[in-house]
């Protein structure tokens, strides 16, 4: 079932009333399960697009089907189910955070939902597991611990409500090699193990080759590319994309170039090593 | 959330835009002293014609203005009818039996119900209140049914023009001060105020310290706003509506808001002192400007006009001189 966009537009309104398209006639499905990754240069409209997914916008056009609510909602419709189903993660999430104590902030979100103490508790000390947050670190201030600490205690917020669907707008963002490493497995562990569907945006091509299974390119609020990373980096248009390719890729593009190694598409170093040997060993 | 403005300036080219923002600022409490001074519904007038005319000659649109009186529309109908029913001098103008019985009760009633009820459908909604008002004494005038009481609505001379006079007044301070913002950006106001406050330097007083902490606040609003609405949206994914919500559970949701917007204002506080300093800023210490206020003939020519009005004025009041009426 997933989240499907149906011709959607969003405009905002600018200064003197006018129109500004942040989106264009999407069209758009995500299946249950699938890692995918919206790309594309700053002002492209990807947070735009994720914010549909969470009912945090209406499409000014069109309509957005999340499991079996629509968008834009009915007068007086609820939009909790929406959010409790599609978890967003923003941009530097650790800014949402405000209780006294970890626990009780990853909480929130589940006691919004309406489950009682015991039970939002037991789901936040098992998203604060998932997300590798120690449990005496539980007790302390949200506010004393370092920034990567705290952006794990923000994704739990989110995880703690289950949702079916985690979309995640930048999480590696401002973190270092290590954090986003760890960060990222995490999301991998949750897409493999426990069967969530991930929507990420990300700038860091190395990520995106590396975990997602399916691309999509945003430009000036259209999808200008839909499809796996090999289609992605061997598309006529690349260029047109303003986008960088992974490390490995472009090392292994420049070998073939220079050193007239047979081309094979690689995305990581270990694989770049593999295919050389591959080569050099016939 | 991006469409809001600090300040209302509107940008233009006429003779006002030109004016020092210290001529401006002095000039708008010059021709405030001058107008509370006036004591009689004829000057009071000449001066109401005398703003008009420089409204006129500014170029700013004159609905800007009449938009900004609108909140007042209450008020001055409220005045209207305190000046009609206590003062009673001058000759008699208007006189008409009321009844206050039941069925005019009712009707009026019925009007208020109706005011309310349609409130949200209408689009003038000035013209739409008087209209409602107005209905409300006609239902008095014709509808003796079930009498009460009943009394005389009498308008005498006296309560029009003192009504008058409390109306046009307050058109004047709303055309002022509506000038002042309207043709002055924010950096400017802060920078005249700076200026114009400079002698206090003698006492003491931190008067460019001030004016740097009011550019700073103003700058820093729309910044502020900017980050409530990401914060706003990340607690409405967390499970936070403000719509959908029973009251108690507002309460924690407000929190949620307060605290992080606190932590985040503090941060970009932060930010900003370590960036001020970077750049060599000393409190206290000796700064030079980018735009230099110049003086130049038409500051000149409306100080003098505005000074001329003054003491016209003061000399009216004392006595000295008068006018015949």
């Amino acid at each position: 079932m997933g989240i499907q966009f149906k011709q959607v537009s969003y405009a905002y309104r600018g200064v003197k009333n006018e129109r500004y398209e942040a989106i264009l006639n999407i069209d758009l499905e995500i299946k249950d399960g699938e890692f995918v990754a919206i790309i594309g240069h700053t002002g492209s409209g990807k947070t735009t697009l994720v914010q549909h997914m969470n009912a945090l916008l209406e499409p000014t056009r069109g309509e957005v089907h999340i499991f079996d609510y629509k968008l834009p909602k009915k007068k007086k419709e609820k939009v909790g189910p929406i959010r409790k189903c599609v978890g967003l993660v923003f941009q530097f999430p650790e800014y949402q955070l405000f209780e006294e104590t970890i626990l009780k902030d990853i909480m929130f979100g589940p006691r919004n939902f309406g489950l009682s103490l015991e039970e939002a508790e037991k789901k936040a000390r098992e998203a604060a597991k998932l997300v590798g947050l120690s449990d005496e670190i539980l007790s302390k201030s949200p506010f004393r611990i370092s920034g990567g600490q705290m952006r794990r205690v923000a994704i739990a917020g989110i995880l703690a409500m289950e949702p079916e669907i985690l979309v995640l707008d930048e999480p590696t963002r401002g973190l270092d090699p290590q954090g986003s490493k760890e960060i990222m497995s995490l999301f991998k562990d949750l897409h493999v193990n426990h069967n969530k569907t991930i929507v990420l945006i990300s700038h860091d091509m190395n990520i995106v080759s590396h975990y997602a299974s399916r691309i999509l390119v945003m430009d000036e609020g259209h999808i200008v590319f839909d499809g796996n990373r090999d289609e992605l980096f061997s598309h006529p248009n690349f260029e047109s994309f303003h986008l960088s390719k992974p490390h490995a890729y472009s090392q292994m593009e420049y070998l073939s170039d220079k050193l007239n190694i047979p081309f094979k598409p690689v995305y990581t170093k270990s694989e770049l090593l593999e295919h050389l040997k591959e080569v050099y060993h016939e | 959330m991006n469409n809001i403005v600090i300040g209302q300036y509107i940008p233009g080219e006429s003779w006002i835009y030109k004016l020092d923002p210290r001529v401006k600022l002095s000039a708008l409490v010059i021709l405030l002293v001058t107008t509370f001074l006036l004591n009689s519904f004829l000057l009071m007038s000449i001066m109401f014609g005398l703003m008009i005319i420089m409204f006129l000659t500014t170029g700013v649109p004159f609905m800007k203005m009449i938009r900004g009186l609108k909140p007042l529309m209450f008020l001055l109908t409220f005045t209207f009818f305190i000046q009609i029913f206590s003062v009673k001098t001058g000759k008699l103008l208007f006189e008409d039996q009321m009844f206050i019985s039941y069925s005019s009760l009712g009707a009026i009633l019925a009007i208020i119900v109706l005011y309310f009820g349609l409130k949200r459908f209408i689009k003038f909604r000035v013209t739409y209140f008087l209209f409602m008002v107005i209905m409300a004494f006609v239902a008095q005038a014709f509808l003796p049914y079930g009498l009460l009481s009943e009394y005389t609505f009498q308008v005498y001379e006296g309560g029009l023009s003192q009504t008058g006079f409390f109306l046009f007044s307050i058109i004047i301070v709303d055309i002022l001060s509506s000038l002042l913002t309207f043709t002055t950006m924010t950096t400017d106001i802060t920078n005249g105020l700076e200026s114009l406050l400079r002698p206090l330097k003698v006492i003491r007083f931190p008067v460019s310290e001030l004016a740097m902490m009011l550019s700073l606040t103003l700058r820093f609003i729309p910044t502020l706003l900017e980050e409530t609405g990401k914060i706003m949206k990340a607690q409405a994914s967390r499970g936070v509506d403000f719509n959908e919500s029973k009251f108690k559970d507002k309460v924690t949701q407000v929190i949620s808001l307060l605290i992080p917007i606190f932590v985040v204002s503090f941060k970009r506080a932060e930010d900003l002192a370590n960036a001020m300093e970077a750049r060599g800023y000393v409190v206290g210490g000796k700064r030079t400007k980018v735009d230099v206020m110049k003086f130049r003939v038409v500051d000149l020519v409306s100080v003098i006009i505005c000074l001329g009005l003054l003491t016209t004025s003061i000399l009216l009041r004392t006595g000295v001189i008068s006018i015949a009426l």
